[in-house]
């Protein structure tokens, strides 16, 4: 069972999304650096990505609205 | 397997290492996309706007024009100085201003612009001598190899790659192409660019995934190798992976493969095109279904324009070939990545094996992933044609395309060679991730298929569509 957050004023709890995961990072400039070649034909900045980004704990692509077991909550700033 | 450290955080991080930011929302708000947008549709604004009141933005849209001996050449750029740097002060600005918006050092940016303007100066003036033709000078091929040649024999610092934005220069040139290319085009052209790049990019994607599956690869990795050869290339692998949930280490393997036969196509499709005397309208096609990314399709397509009137035999306009390269890459295949990403991520939730991964996909992913910068080239396009429709055509022929048409050109074509210079400034062979054999191979045989079909839709089955394109 995934993770959840509490919704307020709603009786479900809110899957926790990857976008608010301490594994994840999708900033535009650490995914260049992080694929190389990225920024000769394409762009971290490109809005078809969509948040997109990587999972530190699974090593792999994801989606920012994405969840799993692993999840932890990203330090407030 | 390797993993992405999370230290604090620089603006700009070193290689490999992850700042511990807050994430980037999934908004397009302030991606390069808004910016091109905004750029690009502020630009053909303005120069509505200058028509309107008498005037023409055609001052600051200056490039070099023909020239036979150095003596010309230098006595040009000296005439034209100030307007030189006016031109340069303006794009430096504008870039300057919005990269360090997105988040790029402005330190970095600065000094990596004034190389790539420097560079594309005398690239774009190398291709006004009138010798240029007779040595294959084409300037989006000189730039791109004078890009390859510095990134990867001299070398320049990293720290440049701050100025060297590839797909923000492009999509730029995109939306101002626009502003040059007719509405009713779109609208009549358009459906047979979308029924053939269907065609084609169907066929390349199941021909790259059942290879990859058979070749032992699993299937995400397949769907992302498939997407980069079928659909936009680099983009399109990465969003595809992301959509799918593909391993770190298969995103940077597809981007090696694309960027190679990307830049291999950008040489061949050309010179093949050209010993087979395509008219220019037929070779953009089929540029536009065999071609990885818009970056590359333009340099090859650019290319072959420039043969129009140049080269016996080759029929068409120079317009022509980016004309139906755009209609056949951006409106025939870049706009339906939303849908490859929304189909895919069902099959994988659905069909593959699961990664621990819930990826809560739906409808919406077609407009979240829609590359929004097409709605800048459609808009710019709208906007000349209201325009136009104001203006009987003797009157637009007299003013609106020397006036606004005609410089809207010239800064497309700096924006355009700022790309092409950036692309082999970027690509440096030695840190690209080692492809493999079998990715390599999967991908190869969705090229071959990719290069034969694209010719016989492209040649014969549309030839004359294509031959015939804006000529109406």
């Amino acid at each position: 069972m995934h993770p959840t957050l509490p919704s307020a004023g709603a009786t479900a709890a809110v899957p926790a999304a990857c976008g608010a995961c301490r594994h994840f990072v999708n900033q535009p400039l650490a995914l260049e650096a992080a694929s190389p070649g990225l920024a000769s034909l394409s762009s971290g900045f490109a809005a078809l990505y969509a948040g997109d980004g990587l999972c530190q704990a699974h090593d792999r692509h994801v989606s920012i609205r994405s969840s799993c077991a692993r999840f932890v909550a990203r330090p407030a700033a | 397997m390797s993993s992405i450290a999370q230290p604090t955080l620089p603006r700009e991080p070193s290689r490999g290492a992850a700042p511990a930011q807050a994430p980037r929302p999934a908004s397009w708000v302030g991606t390069e996309d808004a910016w091109a947008i905004l750029l690009g549709v502020g630009l053909v604004l303005a120069a509505v706007l200058a028509v309107w009141s008498g005037s023409s933005i055609k001052w600051l849209a200056v490039a070099p024009q023909k020239w036979q001996s150095l003596g010309e050449i230098g006595t040009q750029l000296a005439d034209g100085a100030a307007r030189y740097l006016a031109l340069f002060a303006f794009w430096l600005l504008a870039f300057g201003a919005s990269t360090r918006a997105l988040g790029i050092a402005t330190a970095r940016f600065v000094p990596a612009f004034c190389l790539v303007f420097s560079l594309s100066l005398l690239v774009i003036a190398l291709g006004a001598w009138s010798q240029a033709d007779r040595y294959n000078l084409e300037p989006p091929l000189v730039a791109l190899a004078l890009g390859l040649l510095l990134s990867n024999t001299i070398g320049l610092p990293r720290w440049l790659d701050a100025g060297f934005r590839v797909e923000y220069y492009v999509k730029t040139g995109i939306v101002l192409l626009g502003a040059t290319l007719p509405l009713t085009l779109i609208l009549s052209a358009g459906p047979v660019a979308i029924v053939q790049a269907a065609v084609v990019s169907l066929a390349t994607f199941g021909v790259i995934f059942l290879a990859a599956v058979r070749l032992g690869l699993e299937p995400r990795f397949a769907a992302t190798l498939g997407a980069g050869g079928a659909v936009c290339g680099v983009s399109a692998a990465i969003a595809v992976a992301g959509a799918v949930g593909a391993k770190k280490e298969h995103g940077p393997i597809a981007i090696t493969i694309v960027i190679f036969w990307a830049i291999v196509m950008i040489f061949a499709l050309p010179l093949v095109a050209r010993a087979l005397a395509l008219p220019t309208g037929v070779a953009g096609a089929w540029i536009g279904t065999s071609e990885f990314a818009d970056a590359a399709g333009f340099a090859a397509a650019q290319s072959y324009g420039g043969y129009a009137g140049q080269v016996p035999g080759i029929s068409g306009s120079a317009d022509a070939a980016v004309n139906a390269f755009t209609l056949m890459k951006v409106i025939g295949r870049d706009l339906w990545i939303g849908i490859w990403a929304f189909v895919l991520s069902i099959v994988a939730v659905t069909r593959w094996e699961s990664t621990g991964i819930a990826n809560r996909t739906g409808p919406g992913e077609i407009w979240r992933r829609f590359p929004k910068f097409v709605l800048g080239f459609v808009a710019a396009s709208a906007i000349i044609a209201v325009l136009a429709s104001t203006y009987g055509t003797a009157d637009y022929n007299r003013i609106i395309k020397p006036d606004l048409v005609a410089p809207i050109k010239t800064l497309r074509t700096w924006a355009f060679t700022f790309c092409f210079l950036s692309i082999g400034l970027t690509t440096r062979w030695r840190d690209l991730a080692s492809a493999g054999a079998r990715p390599f191979l999967a991908f190869t045989a969705g090229v071959a298929v990719n290069l034969v079909l694209g010719y016989l839709l492209s040649v014969v089955v549309f030839g004359d569509h294509w031959a015939a394109l804006g000529t109406h």
